[in-house]
């Protein structure tokens, strides 16, 4: 049963689910590497072909779901996933905000502290581990987790301005922080993957940054005349 | 043609309707519930909302690799974070300079919040040096670890295991190849090195004229010289403690500065006077005629020679050495018939016969004057004579152990000394190889003996007992980018059926790291505790301090060692039941009772520094063997300083060890006939913006030095190569594709690659990234059994 606030009409309620069913999507494919349930799942009850009507380079993503030799698909995107992501190699796509927009292309730097600093305004921080170095937020997972976490709490505000805040906190990761990092960033990984899985994912990541950026602005625009 | 303001609302109500229609077609648990339990944004635990005040924290700190600065390094941390780095700010004197940072200390902030970093451990799945490799747990990484070495060992004894030369934790206490060695000692003992890959000739040479390899005299002293001469050296990039700084103020109290180097390196372009260009490997030509100019023209210092020396003439030669042996018989050609004039020299070398005459002649009449050598000239096939011959210029002219003059040599000296950790003894006594042969000891190691330079072989044993099966490469690059030959490396490392098990502790995928069956991620500097100190004029040591957690899954190397202990049953035995920060604080009460100046913990750790004050602290080298001769012998077996050493007369190869310094004509040298196949000579540098192969992968440093490859104006025209394209540098090692510097800055008929390059072969094996090790030989020098990394001969074409 989806989430219903009065506070919106029942396509923005429907749209507040399907931003937040697209995130964690997003969020399982980009947090770990793809192991063989998770593919099932998302092959059986993800729907990708649904996606394929919004934009078409899904059909990508959608083919990676829908391959021959699903075991040898797996294991090339798991090897995709560490190349791109995590290592041993020189990363081709490093998931941090801050190695896209600070000068020394380095981890840490404004971005970081940025990021935050928003997720500090709602009562939100990344988990911190003892003996051990913070993870940076600015992690492209932590940015969308984020989101997902304010959607979250927008289904289920019923007072306006804090839906308000909530609305302009999203607003702001989108228009202050992904889209200045995710086009270059979505570029690398789509000219660096070798499987269609991280191909689409490369796709899918900047379409619907884009996306969503009009989503939220008339998502705002309705809660401010209601 | 711009759509329309109603097709595009049109539009959007569509891709809304789908996006919709989507959502409601997803199942909604499974993605939903999907990320429940990794939930990493977490409610804030001091919630108090907003972001707390600035509240910066300021550690001072200092690197551990290995470079010639050790510059004082101020961390700005913020919330756990450095945000950004500041560099020695106390007044800048004479007696204690600052230690500033140059372009490598100022890109730490990058090295250690490198994307790239190794983040966790690995396991080797494709074949060895393919670069496939498996994430897998610590647990699994020490699992693993054991039990091959436990196998290993089992089958091929304690001197199959090897911990090879590396240069990661360099200048500090607890080095990583030193605990590694530790361990192998607490179960069974080792296969050690001597020599390094820095100074294996000077090292080894110095003290045939001396005794000691401590010629060096504090810094301060060279403003009291009237001339200084740089061979080979380049302090303005490699720093060599503060070299740099006080050859300036030198020069700005008028002395006069000579720098000769086949290129006119930024020390030549900063400091010098005057550049001189000289064909690498022909030093000893040079000096051959400056002798015979001192001779000749009775210019040398005769009562210092009659009273100190060894050698000279046949009036002062050791017993049972036959006529015409001595150093003036060698320089007028009585036994071989060519004195060395400058004329003879100048045909070798290329050196003007003129200014080998004017040169000779101000060093030996401007008393005191210092003659510094470099340690790349002694990284070549007989490098040994060109620091035996640099030591005895600076004898025959006086100019040893008096203020403003210099000794030459290694020219080390510890103003400022620290205490290792222990690595306890080995059981297999002090069985070494020369740091430089550990290939051979992999593949032929049981024909190895005291021709190659093995010590420490047991009574009755001729060579090693075992080939070099285990190896662990902690900290360092030299497993293949920084020894020579890397085809010939590699290929050697590939066969796994040499070496079994190859552990290798790094910060990133060196290539280097490629040939790890086990690859662990290392922390950084700023991630543990140590102490640093510098090259070789020592005159100060910086508390390496911890700033920041441990990264991603990274450990210190002395965090996984004990690890491994705990697994092999020594745990207490190997850490003594101490932290690295506990072994730091050890290590300054064992330096206070030597030094009762070394600050305690929490003064060092309050100043950052232990910086000796030049002022009445002036060190010079053989100062006690000059003044009161009759009490200080110099540590020689003749007491005296051996222009002529009867140790090395009694190798009997007076071609390539001779008992006085000589030009050898080298292999692969101008006089080479390989020349009319390669017929331009290869020397590298020391590059301002790598320390050594570190920081190569540093965008912004290389912006500040692009890999290039200099080249003369002359020898590019004849092969019609133009400045910036890309070359293939080759010869029967290798072929290195890099783009080409063309400038007058070199000497016609060599060329220059900066060292410390990534060894980037593409599918055919050529490096594509220009690195020298692609070209250099494994031949090592005769008597060091040193590598000979400026002696090559190649050929240049356009790529």
């Amino acid at each position: 049963m989806e989430i219903q606030n009065q506070l919106f009409t029942t396509e923005q309620n429907q749209l507040l689910s399907a931003r937040k069913k697209l995130y964690q999507l997003l969020h399982q494919l980009l947090s770990e590497p793809i192991s063989f349930e998770r593919f099932i799942e998302i092959k059986e009850q993800g729907y990708i072909d649904g996606l394929i009507e919004l934009d078409n380079s899904v059909q990508i993503l959608y083919d990676f779901f829908y391959c021959q030799d699903i075991d040898e698909s797996i294991q090339k995107a798991r090897e995709d996933f560490f190349r791109l992501f995590i290592g041993p190699d020189s990363l081709p796509a490093p998931p941090w905000e801050s190695v896209y927009r600070s000068k020394e292309r380095a981890l840490f730097d404004f971005p970081t502290f940025e990021v935050r600093n928003l997720y500090n305004q709602f009562g939100l921080e990344v988990r911190k581990r003892e003996n051990l170095h913070d993870e940076a937020d600015d992690h492209i997972v932590f940015e969308i987790e984020f989101m997902i976490a304010l959607i979250e709490k927008t289904q289920k505000e019923e007072e306006r301005d804090v839906i308000i805040k909530l609305l302009e906190g999203q607003k702001m990761l989108l228009s202050e922080h992904l889209s200045k990092w995710v086009p270059q960033f979505s570029l690398d990984i789509r000219n660096n993957a070798s499987t269609s899985l991280f191909i689409g994912i490369g796709y899918l990541l900047d379409f619907f940054t884009k996306f969503d950026c009009e989503l939220v602005d008339d998502l705002f625009v309705s809660i401010n005349n209601c | 043609m711009s759509k329309s303001l109603f097709d595009r609302i049109n539009e959007r109500s569509l891709s809304r309707r789908s996006f919709i229609k989507w959502s409601s077609a997803v199942t909604a648990p499974v993605i939903i519930g999907g990320i429940a339990s990794e939930t990493k944004i977490v409610d804030k635990v001091n919630a108090a909302g907003t972001v707390k005040a600035s509240n910066e924290q300021i550690l001072s700190t200092c690197s551990t690799i290995n470079c010639g600065g050790r510059c004082l390094i101020r961390a700005h941390i913020n919330d756990g974070v450095i945000t950004r780095l500041s560099t020695d700010i106390k007044e800048d004197t004479f007696e204690l300079p600052q230690l500033r940072a140059c372009i490598r200390g100022r890109g730490y902030r990058q090295f250690v919040y490198n994307p790239d970093r190794l983040k966790y451990p690995m396991k080797r799945v494709g074949k060895r040096g393919e670069g496939k490799f498996e994430r897998i747990s610590w647990e699994e990484a020490i699992e693993y670890i054991a039990k091959e070495l436990t196998r290993l060992t089992d089958k091929h004894g304690p001197a199959s295991r090897y911990s090879n030369y590396s240069t990661g934790h360099s200048g500090s206490i607890i080095g990583a190849g030193n605990m590694i060695q530790k361990i192998f000692a607490l179960t069974g003992g080792y296969l050690g090195y001597h020599n390094s890959y820095s100074s294996a000739q000077t090292s080894t040479a110095t003290p045939y004229t001396y005794g000691t390899t401590q010629t060096g005299n504090t810094l301060n002293t060279l403003s009291d010289s009237k001339l200084i001469i740089l061979w080979g050296h380049n302090p303005v990039e490699t720093r060599w403690g503060v070299t740099d700084y006080y050859v300036k103020k030198a020069k700005e109290t008028g002395v006069k500065v000579v720098v000769i180097d086949p290129r006119q390196s930024n020390t030549a372009v900063g400091l010098a006077d005057e550049w001189i260009p000289i064909l690498p490997t022909t030093d000893n030509a040079m000096m051959d005629a400056m002798q015979y100019v001192i001779i000749s023209e009775k210019l040398y210092d005769k009562n210092f020679i009659d009273k100190y020396c060894v050698g000279f003439d046949e009036e002062n030669m050791p017993e049972g050495v036959p006529q015409g042996e001595s150093l003036v018989g060698y320089i007028l050609g009585d036994k071989d018939g060519v004195a060395k004039t400058p004329e003879w020299a100048e045909k070798i070398c290329k050196v003007p016969a003129e200014t080998i005459r004017k040169l000779a002649r101000e060093y030996a009449t401007n008393k005191p004057s210092a003659l510094l050598q470099g340690w790349g000239p002694q990284r070549q096939a007989f490098g040994e004579q060109f620091v035996r011959g640099g030591t005895v210029l600076a004898a025959i002219t006086g100019n040893v152990g008096i203020r403003g003059g210099w000794a030459s040599g290694s020219g080390y000296i510890s103003l400022v000394k620290t205490t290792s950790v222990p690595k306890g003894t080995n059981p297999l006594g002090n069985l070494t190889i020369p740091c430089f042969l550990w290939t051979d000891a992999i593949v032929r190691g049981t024909e190895m003996g005291e021709k190659d330079g093995v010590k420490g072989l047991p009574e009755g044993q001729e060579t090693l007992p075992s080939n070099i099966k285990a190896i662990f490469n902690l900290a360092g690059n030299a497993l293949i980018n920084q020894h020579s030959d890397c085809n010939k490396t590699a290929e050697i490392l590939r066969n796994e059926n040499l070496a079994e098990l190859i552990v290798v502790s790094e910060i990133f995928m060196t290539p280097s790291a490629k040939f790890a069956d086990i690859l662990l991620p290392s922390n950084t500097f700023m991630e543990r505790w140590d102490i640093g100190t510098t090259w070789a004029p020592s005159q100060h040591a910086i508390l390496s301090q911890k700033c920041i957690e441990n990264m991603y899954e990274s450990k210190s190397d002395y965090e996984w060692l004990t690890m491994l202990a705990k697994k092999l049953g020594i745990e207490k035995e190997f850490t003594e039941g101490k932290s690295e920060l506990d072994w730091v604080k050890w290590s300054i009460e064992e330096s206070r009772k030597k030094d009762p100046h070394f600050p305690t913990f929490e003064e060092f750790k309050k100043q950052g520094i232990y910086q000796v004050s030049l002022e009445n602290n002036a060190v010079i080298a053989f100062e006690k063997q000059i003044k009161d001769p009759e009490n200080n012998k110099f540590e020689t077996p003749s007491g005296k300083i051996e222009i002529f050493s009867k140790a090395l007369w009694d190798m009997n190869n007076p071609e390539e060890i001779p008992a006085i310094p000589k030009y050898v004509a080298s292999w692969e040298g101008p006089e080479d006939p390989l020349t009319k196949k390669y017929p331009l000579q290869l020397i590298g540098w020391h590059y301002k913006r790598r320390c050594h192969s570190t920081f190569d992968n540093n965008k912004w440093l290389e912006e500040a030095g692009p890999q290039v490859m200099w080249m003369n104006e002359r020898d590019a025209k004849q092969r019609k190569i133009k400045d910036g394209e890309r070359v293939r540098v080759y010869n029967d090692r290798g072929e290195v594709q890099m783009p080409v510097k063309i400038t007058n800055r070199i000497i016609p008929g060599t060329v220059a690659i900066p060292q410390g390059a990534w060894w980037s072969p593409d599918d055919k094996g050529i490096d594509q990234r220009g690195n020298i090790n692609t070209l250099t030989s494994q031949r090592p020098s005769p008597l060091a059994k040193g590598n000979p990394q400026h002696t090559n001969l190649v050929e240049v074409r356009k790529a």
